[in-house]
């Protein structure tokens, strides 16, 4: 059954392992595998009752509520796209009652003629660098981005996973598709913000991953202080995603956990997971890792890190954006880097964010380093146009996070940077512009 | 000085929440838009407006509005 849906099958395959084991659990509700796998077909039913067909798109906003899980896969099973909205987004969704589902006949049997290449999930990128786009994922896609990670961080289903990260985005979702199709459990909160729920909710399910981004855990630590440490032989591996680590910040967690695997993923909405770092791995910890898997392949052209692989979108919705999207088979995904002699891969920022000097191409992403690592607390660098030099760096510097002034920022820079990086103006800034996932916007300063 | 009207109004000014919506004893958990973000604006607004810091090992246990009039209260004596 379900052999064009591999994810579905996987999870169907745990069911049938152990029916009456937990799969999902959410405030005071607990949910088996058997349970589970009936309210997706009851899902399927209520779908296919309002109309739609395979290759049709539903959109669901992805609500970090059990019922939204039966949707996604339920949509899954009837090969009917399931296009993610950001449930803060105000975007308007496809709009049920949970109990509908409930009330509805577990659908029998399956669609005919289709396939694992049909596409089948629709995500929509952040726009940290562009305008938002949308992405379309095949069911070969989605079983492939979860199997890759789980594989590399080691999941099985005797893990416990609290899925704390929005699931409207691939890091959050996968590691909710990651765990069911292992037979895991998944424990869904709703964010970060009461940490001792949060470690209340680690030490009562006795969770053993989850994943977060490193905002995330610059807010825990704040909050929290090094209590983390009391799970340090629980929590057996953590995933961090969607935007950088900075290096002190990596030691730091190998010191707090120093027995729990904790991964670091690279990769676009487009490609999903496409490189892991482990954080144990001190010697190459200024890379982004390598490969995630053997299915996936990483080429530099011309100085752009591309990507290749299983878990590789199909191509983005809107064919205007596929236009250079792609470089002989591979996806562009915008940021300079290279690759070492042993494989690893080490990223020099974002290709449309590099700031030109007179022709040499500065990362705004070194620049800002380099001025954290004077004692800055944090700073954001874009392009400035400059009459001689066509651009030059403008550091943005984070109010109140230093006692120096940028005259002694400057003077100190210039002894560890080349001095066509090192930034012409400085100004300070009260906030650094984020999006939701924690990544810089750089984009919002340059007026773009 | 009224701690507990101030906070309760400093908390819902954050959260865009009318103030009598703030029910003075849930968890953060369950008031709709009190993420980790709007928890760090709430400390450093208090903060700034009672002229106090948050002692950090205390902050862990601040998780809900009753906890947060307490706290403010104990360090203001």
């Amino acid at each position: 059954m379900y052999s064009y849906s591999p994810l579905l099958q996987s999870v169907i395959q745990a069911c049938e392992r152990h029916p009456e084991k937990t799969a999902i659990i959410a405030g005071k509700e607990e949910i088996t595998y058997s349970v589970l796998c009936l309210n997706i077909r009851k899902a399927a039913t209520l779908i296919q009752s309002k109309g739609f067909k395979a290759g049709d798109t539903i959109m669901l906003s992805a609500v970090k509520e059990p019922h939204f899980i039966y949707m996604d896969f339920g949509a899954q099973m009837l090969g009917v796209i399931d296009e993610m909205i950001d449930p803060d987004s105000g975007e308007e969704a496809f709009q049920y009652l949970p109990e509908e589902i409930f009330n509805m006949a577990p659908i029998e049997g399956e669609p005919e003629g289709l396939k694992d290449s049909d596409v089948i999930e629709i995500l929509h990128t952040t726009g940290t660098t562009s305008k938002p786009k949308s992405v379309c994922l095949s069911h070969y896609n989605i079983f492939w981005a979860a199997k890759n990670t789980s594989d590399f961080v080691q999941n099985d289903e005797e893990d416990v996973e609290v899925v704390v990260m929005p699931i409207c985005h691939a890091f959050g979702l996968r590691r909710v598709h990651l765990s069911l199709m292992n037979g895991a459990t998944v424990v869904l909160l709703p964010n970060f913000a009461n940490v001792q729920l949060l470690f209340k909710t680690i030490e009562k399910y006795h969770v053993t991953t989850f994943g977060m981004a490193p905002a995330a855990w610059a807010y825990v630590k704040k909050i929290s202080g090094t209590r983390i440490t009391r799970f340090a032989n629980q929590l057996r591996h953590i995933e961090f995603g969607t935007a950088a680590m900075p290096l002190a910040g990596k030691k730091e967690l190998v010191e707090l956990l120093p027995n729990t695997r904790i991964c670091h993923n690279y990769g676009l909405t487009e490609s999903n997971r496409t490189c892991m770092i482990e954080y144990h791995d001190t010697e190459h910890l200024h890379s982004v890792g390598q490969p995630i898997a053997d299915n996936v392949k990483v080429k530099v052209f011309d100085g752009e890190i591309c990507v290749h692989g299983n878990q590789t979108m199909v191509g983005y919705l809107d064919p205007e954006d596929n236009k250079d999207a792609f470089i002989e088979g591979f996806f562009r995904t915008g940021d300079c880097g290279y690759i070492s002699d042993d494989g690893y891969i080490y990223l020099m920022g974002r290709a449309k964010e590099m700031i030109s000097v007179g022709g040499k191409k500065v990362s705004p992403v070194e620049v800002e380093e380099a001025i954290c690592n004077l004692g800055v607390g944090d700073c954001i660098c874009v392009s400035h146009p400059h009459e001689m030099l066509g651009e030059t760096v403008k550091a943005y510097i984070l109010k109140g996070s230093t006692e120096l002034t940028f005259k002694q920022i400057d003077e100190k820079l210039k002894s560890s940077l080349a001095l066509f990086k090192c930034p012409t103006l400085y100004e300070w800034i009260d906030e650094i512009p984020v999006n939701g996932l924690g990544k810089k916007q750089r984009r919002a300063l340059m007026g773009i | 000085m009224n701690i507990l009207e101030e906070t309760k109004e400093i908390i819902a000014s954050v959260l865009k929440l009318p103030v009598e919506q703030l029910d003075i004893d849930a968890e953060m958990t369950d008031v709709e838009g009190w993420d980790s973000l709007r928890n760090v604006m709430i400390l450093s607004q208090l903060e700034e407006h009672f002229d106090i810091m948050f002692p950090p090992d205390d902050i862990f246990d601040l998780t809900s509005v009753k906890a947060f009039v307490e706290e403010i209260e104990k360090i203001k004596g």
